[in-house]
């Protein structure tokens, strides 16, 4: 699972700590003083590093809890996000975390009680509502066997039900969720893409059958859930020789019969659509570690500092794909993603 | 299985390069001063560079610069000597996981990527450490050559393996030249499993990162300023990327005003053809 798991001597003594390190006798365990000596220094290689990376158990400082970027989510509510680790045990070639980070490890920060005082501050000082994404800076459910991350966040929020947790995946490691109580101010949002996108480019991901299986078990079992369809990427690469834009739809088509087959789209918190968008620097990042990925080599453009691929007609086949959502949703559940 | 990436050995002492030159085939490179080197067919090359960490630093410096000089492609570099522990066993093996200098307290991290190693902490002393006091290898030149490997490849590709020689229970004083050779040539496996990882991990690193040369061949009649090298190599990886490289030889095969032309017919046939 882990080629190493780097320890910050500061957390290394502590029961969180040492509750995972147990579960790990056979893997190297190694000490240092802070995350960034291995997580941020130059000469390192995201593309090679994911072919063996490390766990990071670290301790965050300063700000733990941050606005959300604008349009980032489902509420007009003020907004936050918050991230207990950094990086993601998938490796979806479109992700902006790829650029983000120069390391492919993950790091778990672990002071989980010093996050949800920030969440306290911050819920206190909110007037009204309030969001809480959490997956920003890595899917949260992933490594929950590991971090037991909802074992400690979701009663974290069952005491403040004028927040929402909305916990953003594409993991089927729902069984800690299963065990708890659900609690109505919890959404689990599930990210999906068709099959011919998701064989491409989600690898690690696990099958869109297990995923949408793992959600209709959250949803029976009374949890909220949300569908991402998100990015959104247009184009004809991923199918046979030959193919047509119009078959991103015909695809999108497949993965909305099969998602509404399982998931009871009537109690569906809310459902999304995001076109592939990522800021420019992280972009450029990306090029350079794989200048041989076909999806990179697109002709792009860039709005408001972020570059998304040139697609002709785009409203056009937004709206399309829209339509053919609304075949299953009421357009109240829907939102499109800045 | 044969690689076209290299894996560089460096060694401090020609008793512990002996084994590896026999077990890998080399040969002295007689061009290579002033330091032995010594090369292979199978990419693999090795340099003795001297005892303590400012030797292994240069060394490695000089290796590298030197082989810049002969081929453009990323290596793997690897330093293997003999090392006294506090706990290990004679002969045993450890890669290092943490590399400590410990005249200046500075700390390496090799990446992990290869499971099946026993990996441990190497402190790297400035005289030979006999009291052993943390459960670590004593050495003299890792931190120098980790360093130095740094200027040339990143730290995946770079490891320390270290054979254990002394303990507290075996002194320093019983090594001799045989009892190196049977350490070495004891885990002559070990070290060809890391070194064949290694021209892997180089391997697919050199895939990804090595230019077309097309490109050279394209940019060769327009003369392009630094800012369209870079432009046009991007565009020369687009089509490689867009699995559509044969169609730079019809580039090649027409004449061009400037770098600038060139490129915006580059980038429209891109756009023309490309459906995307």
């Amino acid at each position: 699972m882990f080629s190493a798991i780097y320890i910050e001597e500061e957390v290394a003594n502590t029961a969180r700590v040492e509750s995972i390190l147990q579960k790990f006798p056979d893997i190297p365990q190694i000490r240092c003083e802070r995350y960034g000596e291995i997580f941020n220094r130059k000469a390192q290689n995201f593309r090679l590093q994911k072919r063996a990376p490390a766990l990071i158990l670290a301790k965050k400082y300063g700000k733990l809890v941050l606005p959300a970027p604008a349009g980032y989510g489902f509420d007009a509510s003020a907004s936050y996000y918050f991230s207990h680790m950094l990086n993601c045990v998938y490796d979806c070639r479109y992700c902006f975390l790829q650029g983000m980070y120069r390391s492919a490890n993950y790091v778990l920060f672990t002071n989980y009680e010093d996050f949800g005082a920030a969440i306290d501050d911050v819920i206190e000082q909110s007037a009204g509502s309030s969001v809480f994404y959490s997956g920003y800076d890595c899917d949260s459910l992933a490594l929950d066997p590991v971090s037991n991350f909802c074992r400690f966040f979701v009663p974290e929020f069952s005491r403040h039900p004028q927040a929402t947790l909305e916990v953003r995946t594409k993991s089927t490691q729902v069984r800690h969720l299963l065990e708890m109580q659900p609690i109505p101010n919890c959404v689990i949002a599930m990210s999906f893409t068709p099959e011919e996108a998701a064989a491409r480019w989600e690898h690690k991901v696990p099958a869109i059958g297990k995923r949408i299986e793992a959600l209709g078990k959250l949803q029976k079992a009374g949890w909220k859930v949300a569908l991402r369809f998100e990015p959104i990427i247009f184009g004809s690469e991923i199918f046979e020789a030959g193919a047509e834009a119009s078959d991103t739809l015909a695809a999108y088509r497949q993965l909305f019969i099969d998602v509404f087959e399982k998931i009871d789209p009537s109690t569906v918190h809310s459902v999304s659509t995001g076109l592939f968008r990522m800021p420019v620097s992280y972009y450029k990042n990306i090029v350079k570690l794989y200048p041989d990925e076909a999806l990179f080599a697109r002709q792009t453009e860039t709005r408001q500092g972020l570059v998304l691929f040139s697609i002709d007609r785009e409203s056009e086949q937004l709206e399309a794909l829209e339509k053919l959502l609304f075949g299953f949703i009421n357009r109240q559940q829907y939102y499109r993603c800045a | 299985m044969t690689h076209r990436s290299g894996v560089n050995l460096v060694v401090a002492h020609a008793l512990e390069a002996k084994p590896l030159i026999g077990f890998f085939r080399l040969r002295r490179q007689l061009a290579a001063k002033p330091y032995p080197i010594y090369g292979g067919e199978e990419g693999i090359c090795l340099i003795v560079s001297g005892l303590g960490r400012q030797a292994a630093a240069a060394a490695t410096l000089h290796l590298g610069k030197w082989q810049a000089q002969q081929m453009g492609a990323v290596s793997g570099w690897l330093n293997i000597g003999i090392a006294g522990h506090q706990k290990l066993a004679i002969g045993e093996g450890i890669l290092a996981h943490k590399i400590i200098e410990r005249a200046s307290s500075s700390c390496f991290y090799p990446s992990q990527m290869f499971s099946g190693f026993h990996t441990g902490d190497v402190i790297s002393v400035d005289a030979p450490e006999l009291n052993y006091p943390e459960n670590a290898a004593y050495e003299m030149e890792a931190s120098g050559f980790y360093a130095s490997a740094m200027s040339f490849a990143n730290a995946e590709l770079a490891q320390v393996y270290k054979i254990i020689s002394d303990n507290p229970s075996n002194s320093v004083e019983k090594i001799d030249a045989r009892f190196v050779s049977d350490c070495m040539s004891g885990q002559i496996d070990q070290i060809q499993r890391l070194v064949s990882g290694l021209q892997e991990l180089a391997e697919v690193y050199n895939d990804a990162y090595q230019l077309p040369e097309v490109l050279m061949q394209l940019g060769s009649n327009v003369k392009p300023t630094v800012t369209q090298q870079f432009q046009l190599k991007r565009l020369v990886q687009r089509y490689h990327a867009l699995n559509r490289s044969d169609e730079l030889n019809d580039f090649l095969n027409k004449s061009f005003n400037s770098a600038r032309q060139l490129m915006a017919e580059l980038e429209l046939n891109l756009r023309q053809s490309g459906g995307q």
